[in-house]
This record gives C-alpha cells, structure tokens and sequence, in this order.
C-alpha cells in the first residue's frame, strides 16, 4: 500500500536536500507501514519500537516542511539560509538510520535467525537485565556488537525536538538493545555465545559497573605514581620521538618552535588515545568478565575461537584490548571463579570432564605464547619504534586497569549470580556422544509445569566440551587410531568440518526442541488452569 | 534390566514405554506422553520446517544427469521455517517436504513405520510414502505432505499428524548409515548419491549436449 505522499514534488530540484528527505521519510513511513501490517517479526518489542519509528518519521517530516516555509521567507539571509539546509541534511541523515533500523528489525525474521536461538538469549538477558525489548540479528559484517537503540532515537528526537515522541521513548524505557552477530556464522551456533560478552556490555550499561565515574580516581592515581608515572613520560618521549621521526623522513625542517609544537601536539595525542583505550579497556574486559560469569568457559573457547586471528598481531588493534590479555583475563577469571564460587565440585561433577576442559585451556595458553614468540620479518625503523610505543602503552594500560579491574569483579561478584557447570551439562555431553539432540528437559522425571527452561548456557558449555574434547581429539598423531584416515591435511580439515556441522545442527535442534517443549508446557498450563477456574 | 521379548512383530504399548525408559528407544521431545503413546504406536508430531520447490522454474529432475540433479535440486528448493502457532498453508495438488518435531533414535532390535492418522487423512492430507525407519536410525523422520483433497489445509507445527509403529527383529542388526542419518529437519531427495546409479543409467552419447 502506498502512503499517500502529501508533498509536491515538481516544486523542488531533484538534488535539493529537502527533496531528498521529503522522498527517504514518506518512503520510511510506507515502509514500516506494510511491516506493521505483514507482523512480520513475531516479538513485542519491534512493534512498540516500530510505533516509535511512525512517530519520529512524523516528526521529521513536519520539522522538514516547517524549515521549508522559513527557507521560502525572503528575509531568510544566506547564513540563515545555510544554517537551515544544514538542519535538513542532519535530519535526512537521521532518517537514512531511522531505514537502517528497519532493515534490523526485519532481519529478526525467523528465517534469517538460526531457529529456537532468540528465545533462549532472551531468556538469559532477561535473568539478568531485567525485562527489556531486545532485537537480535544478523549482520553482513563479520563483527559482534551492542549498542542501545534508545540512547540514537533521543538523538534524533533532540534534533525535532518532537513531543509526541518523547512520550512514547518514554514508554519504551531506558534500553532497546540490539545485539548483532556475524551473519557468516548463523549456524554455527558455538560461536554465538561471543554474544555473551555483548550482554556484558548491556549488563555494564544498566548497572554502570566500569563507568569511569567510580574508577577514575584510582585510574589518577595509578597514573601519577611510580613506576606507571615513569613509564608515562617515556611514552610521552617516545611519542614525540616517532612524530619528529616521521617529520624528518618527509624530508622537512624542522625549526625550534615548530619543534615544540610537535611536542606539544605529540603529547596531547598521546593523552586523547591514552583516556580513549582506558575507558574502551574497562568496558571490555567489564564484558568479558561479566561473559565468564554467566555463561562459564566455553565463552573462553569462543572467544579464543573468535580472535585466533588477531592472537599473532603485534600491533595496535584500535583500542580494544590484544586478544592475548583478553583471553588470559578471562582464563584467571575463570580459575578464582573454579575455586571460590565450586565452579567444579570434584563430588558432584565428572571430574574427567572437568579436567579436559583444564587441559583444554592449557593448550590454549601454550598456543597463545607461541604465536607471541614467532619471529617476524625485520621491522623499519618508524615500525619498530611503533612497536615499542604499543608495547609500552600496553604495559601500562595493563597497571592502569589493574585495580579498577579487581573491584569490578568484585560488584560482579556481588550482583551476578554465576553460571553452575552441573551434572546435567556432563549428561547433555553424554547424549551428544550418541549423536542425540541436547535437550535440556530430557530424561528429568520432572512435572510438565516444573520442567527447566531451555538452559542456553548448559547447551552451549555441553557442546563446547564435547566439541574440545571427544571431536578435536582425531588430528593424526593424538589418539594413534585415526592416523592414517586423516594422512593429508585435506581429509584433516573435512574431518574437523563436518563433525562441527553436524554437531552446530544437533545444538540447533535441541535448542529449538527444549524451546517448543517450553512453550507447549506453558500453554497446556494455561489451558489446564483456565478450564479449572 | 534388558528389555526380554519372546514374540517378535508389533511391539505394544508396555514395550515401547519399556524401551523409552530405558533409554535405548529416543523419542525427544515427548510433549505429552499420555496422549501419544497409543495401544500400539507412538503419534509424532509436525515440525516447523518445510521444503517446497520452485516448480515453474524447474524443467525437470532427471536421476541420469547426477551433476545436474544435485544442482537442480539445491538451487530450486526453498526451506521454509514458521513459528509455535503459525500456520503453513498446503494446497490442494500440493506437495512439500515436511518434517517430525521429535527427533528418533531406534536401537539396533527395532524399525519402524510411519503411518498417516486417520484423522488427517480424511482430510485428504497424505503423510508419507516411503514409511519405512532403519534399525539404528538417528534424526528428524522427513514426512512427504500432498494435499490431495479440494480445499487448503493449515498445518501447524507440534500438532499430531502421522505415528510410528514400531516392528521388533529377530536379531539385532547393523544400524543405519546413509545419508539422512542425523538430519535435524526435512531433506530433500541425495538420489544422486546412490553409488549404483552409473551403472544401472550409463550416460549415453547424447547426454551431454543436454
């Protein structure tokens, strides 16, 4: 159906920005429209927010029309006339992303969405973030991400300033998370659980556990005493060392005021990228603990899975933390957690199991180390002094983000419960053995009315475990037995592969059963209760 | 304890409940077992994936052409998936790929069959026609749904739709190994994998300009 676009359009040049967002805003609102009526997306949450949407592209088209009448005046000078069109590009730059948020809301179509996955990531951000409206999706570019909807949306409705739709931000609440994952991974469903380190984000937000309101004190601190004050003002050298360095390389002269310019320049850079990789560090290694806690160590194999590429880069990955420190913070995390919280009671696990995993980790270290201690071609000289300053600045990011690291832990510690690696994700590693689907109710003499929820961390912990330990066990050499079935690296890499697939569709499937088990439970519930009444 | 039978044939439903406990016969998920576990057959139910194929596009799937047919068969169908509670239309002259919601695993002393229930059938709803379950056989059970009645027919998913009758051996045999085995939704036909193929259809000298 289309809208019926009240605008004419003959009175405007086919290039002018109001032209252009007049057409983007009709467009948009015909669009969310026909997703209105198809209901396309069967979650709550998008609806409300495709109400919001109707509402803001509203507002923008009447803020559009309203600065078009101004920019009609004849007293309008060019100044005014430039600041107004300015204003319209802005807003035609919001609803350019007001039509990305659609396409993110469409993409949590079902059939774009490995089957029975949402709900259970749901269920997990809901235990701990509380009752929120969540889009989960795929995207085409290889990344993982957070961010909340919410915070865009006031941006936006600050530039209309659009009172309709600020009281209905107001009823969508604080946060509209939208957690995003590599749509190249849809279904491979082990590596999803890096999703876990993006609800360490939301976590993060709602309970501003690394906000550097509470650690900036100690951050100061740390910064001005020995030896991290030290190590500061080398840095601060070296900065200024690799500026005047390339300047010489580009064959300038330098004079003595432009020589303290650099040197003023250098370390007021250095200062920006310094705060910058602070806060960026607490908050993801905030994730990735909180990631630890709530859904135990296999988030450490997807992670290490996730960043196996980078693990080897010696060089600066923007501002986020090497994968290596990442990985080890997690791992440490991992192994207090083991001991304070009975992560693994030897009495009432299998203690096997636990100790593979054990090993597993081990091997992973051991791997990590010695992607650092390969040799590298002969650096030049600016790329060598790089690699000090990065070395350097990573030393002391590393002292910096020590102590605030160890009382974030411990408010984690004191508002998240953790996640308990039972007896019953060893028995879904026992099904997965016979090639059966996980089903996390299965086999439990429980009432239909009593049955657990579909345990995505358990599932994924199983999986994970089964995975490292039983599947990864064939390479030639390990077990002796299969060495001559995987003699060429082609057969080894068809030998990794297919059980993976096989095992991501036996996940899939337990899942989206455990899934329709609850809501079949639920429902016949309903009905019992009501007939009784 | 082992489960001990003296007669061989239909098992009835003491055995299947025996063999369920037991955990050697896997049913997952079992809803409402009251329900299904009828006199002497278990009710599966409707998954919520379908294949259906683009037809107008098709020419035709030709079991000589191996390259082709796997081509054919890839590129022309379309796997669709609905929701708890959404309906999936089914025409009257239609036929899709459907599939069991509850995955199976039968041990080595038991196959099955599935059969259609009546109830749908009067429909005109046809379940399956190749009904037969190996010993040993892991997975989804694919339904082969025609519509062969006058009016449309909304299917949903976890509604009751065909039963397994289960058959003891008289000995326990070597379990199922082909290529459906662990499939988690419906599958298309992998006749192109049939290692007899070659010979019983050599390619003659004309086939290749097709």
């Amino acid at each position: 159906m289309a809208y019926s676009w009240k605008f004419k359009a003959d009175q405007f040049s086919k290039t002018s920005p109001t032209y252009v967002a007049y057409c983007r805003a009709f467009s948009l609102l015909d669009k969310i429209r026909e997703l209105k009526a198809e209901k396309k997306s069967s979650l709550e949450g998008p609806e409300k927010l495709l109400g919001v949407m109707s509402t803001l592209t509203e507002g923008c088209i009447r803020k559009i029309t309203k600065l078009d009448n101004e920019l009609s005046l004849n007293r309008v000078n060019l100044m005014q006339r430039k600041n107004i069109e300015n204003t319209i590009r802005t807003i035609l730059l919001s609803v350019n992303i007001l039509h990305a948020f659609l396409r993110y809301i469409d993409a949590t179509r079902l059939s774009r969405n490995p089957t029975g996955m949402i709900k259970p990531w749901e269920l997990l951000i809901r235990k701990y973030g509380g009752e929120l409206n969540i889009i989960i999706r795929p995207q085409w570019k290889y990344n993982y991400s957070y961010y909340n909807m919410v915070t865009i949306l006031k941006k936006i409705n600050d530039i209309i300033r659009d009172q309709e739709t600020e009281l209905e931000l107001q009823e969508i609440g604080l946060y509209f998370p939208i957690l995003s994952f590599a749509g190249l991974e849809r279904d491979n469903v082990l590596l999803h659980i890096i999703l876990a380190h993006e609800i360490g984000h939301l976590i993060d937000e709602i309970r501003k556990i690394s906000s550097l309101e509470k650690h900036g004190d100690k951050i100061i601190e740390t910064l001005n005493t020995p030896p991290v004050s030290d190590k500061l003002n080398r840095l601060y050298d070296l900065s200024v060392n690799i500026m005047k360095t390339l300047k010489t390389k580009l064959q300038e002269t330098p004079g003595v005021t432009y020589e303290l310019f650099i040197e003023h320049e250098a370390k007021s850079e250095a200062q920006t990228e310094l705060v910058n990789k602070i806060i960026t560090w607490l908050e993801e290694i905030t994730a990735d603990i909180i990631a630890v806690r709530i859904i135990g160590p296999s988030f450490i194999f997807a992670l290490y899975q996730t960043q196996l590429a980078q693990v080897s880069k010696m060089g600066p990955a923007g501002d986020y933390p090497p994968p290596q420190i990442r990985i080890e913070n997690c791992i440490e995390y991992w192994n207090t957690l083991d001991k304070e919280d009975k992560f693994f009671d030897p009495k009432t696990t299998d203690t096997d199991g636990c100790q593979s995993i054990k090993e597993c980790v081990r091997k992973y270290l051991d791997d990590i180390k010695q992607k650092e201690t390969e040799t590298l071609p002969e650096p030049s000289v600016i790329d060598k002094l790089q690699k000090e300053r990065y070395n350097l600045l990573t030393e002391i990011l590393v002292d910096v983000v020590k102590n605030p690291i160890s009382s974030i832990k411990e408010s984690i510690a004191r508002c998240i419960e953790p996640f308990k690696l039972d007896d019953g994700v060893f028995r879904l590693i026992e099904l997965l053995k016979d090639r059966i689907t996980p089903v996390r109710s299965e086999g439990k003499k429980v009432d239909s009315s009593t049955r657990p929820e579909c345990d995505i961390a358990s599932i994924l912990n199983a999986s994970w475990i089964f995975w490292l330990t039983h599947e990864r066990d064939i390479a030639p050499g390990e077990e002796g037995t299969k060495t001559e079935e995987v003699a060429s690296l082609d057969k080894l890499r068809i030998s990794y592969y297919e059980p993976l697939v096989e095992i991501s569709h036996l996940i899939l499937k337990g899942i989206e059963l455990a899934d329709f088990d609850k809501q079949f439970s639920d429902l016949k519930q309903r009905h019992k209760s009501t007939r009784n009444s | 304890m082992d489960v001990e039978f003296n007669n061989l044939g239909v098992i009835s439903k003491k055995e299947i409940t025996e063999y369920l406990n037991q955990k050697k016969l896997i049913i997952s998920p079992m809803l409402d077992a009251e329900i299904q576990i009828g006199r002497c057959s278990v009710d599966i139910r409707l998954g919520n994936e379908f294949i259906t194929t683009k037809e107008t596009q098709l020419s035709v799937l030709d079991v000589r052409d191996r390259e082709n047919l796997k081509n054919n068969i890839m590129q022309y169908q379309e796997k669709i998936r609905i929701g708890y509670g959404e309906p999936f239309i089914l025409h009257p002259r239609e036929f899709v790929l459907g599939a069991s919601l509850e995955y199976v695993s039968l041990p080595l002393d038991l196959m099955a069959y599935v059969v259609g229930r009546s109830s749908w059938g009067r429909l005109g709803l046809v379940i399956a026609t190749a009904t037969l379950i190996d010993p040993g056989f892991k997975g989804v059970i694919t339904l082969e749904l025609a519509n062969i009645g006058k009016v449309p027919l909304k299917l949903y998913p976890c509604l009751r739709i065909a039963q397994l009758v289960f058959h003891k051996l008289s000995s326990e045999t070597e379990g199922y190994s082909g290529q459906y085995l662990t499939s988690t939704g419906p599958k298309f036909s992998e006749i192109y994998d049939d290692k007899e193929l070659p010979y019983i259809i050599p390619k003659g000298k004309n086939d290749t300009q097709k």
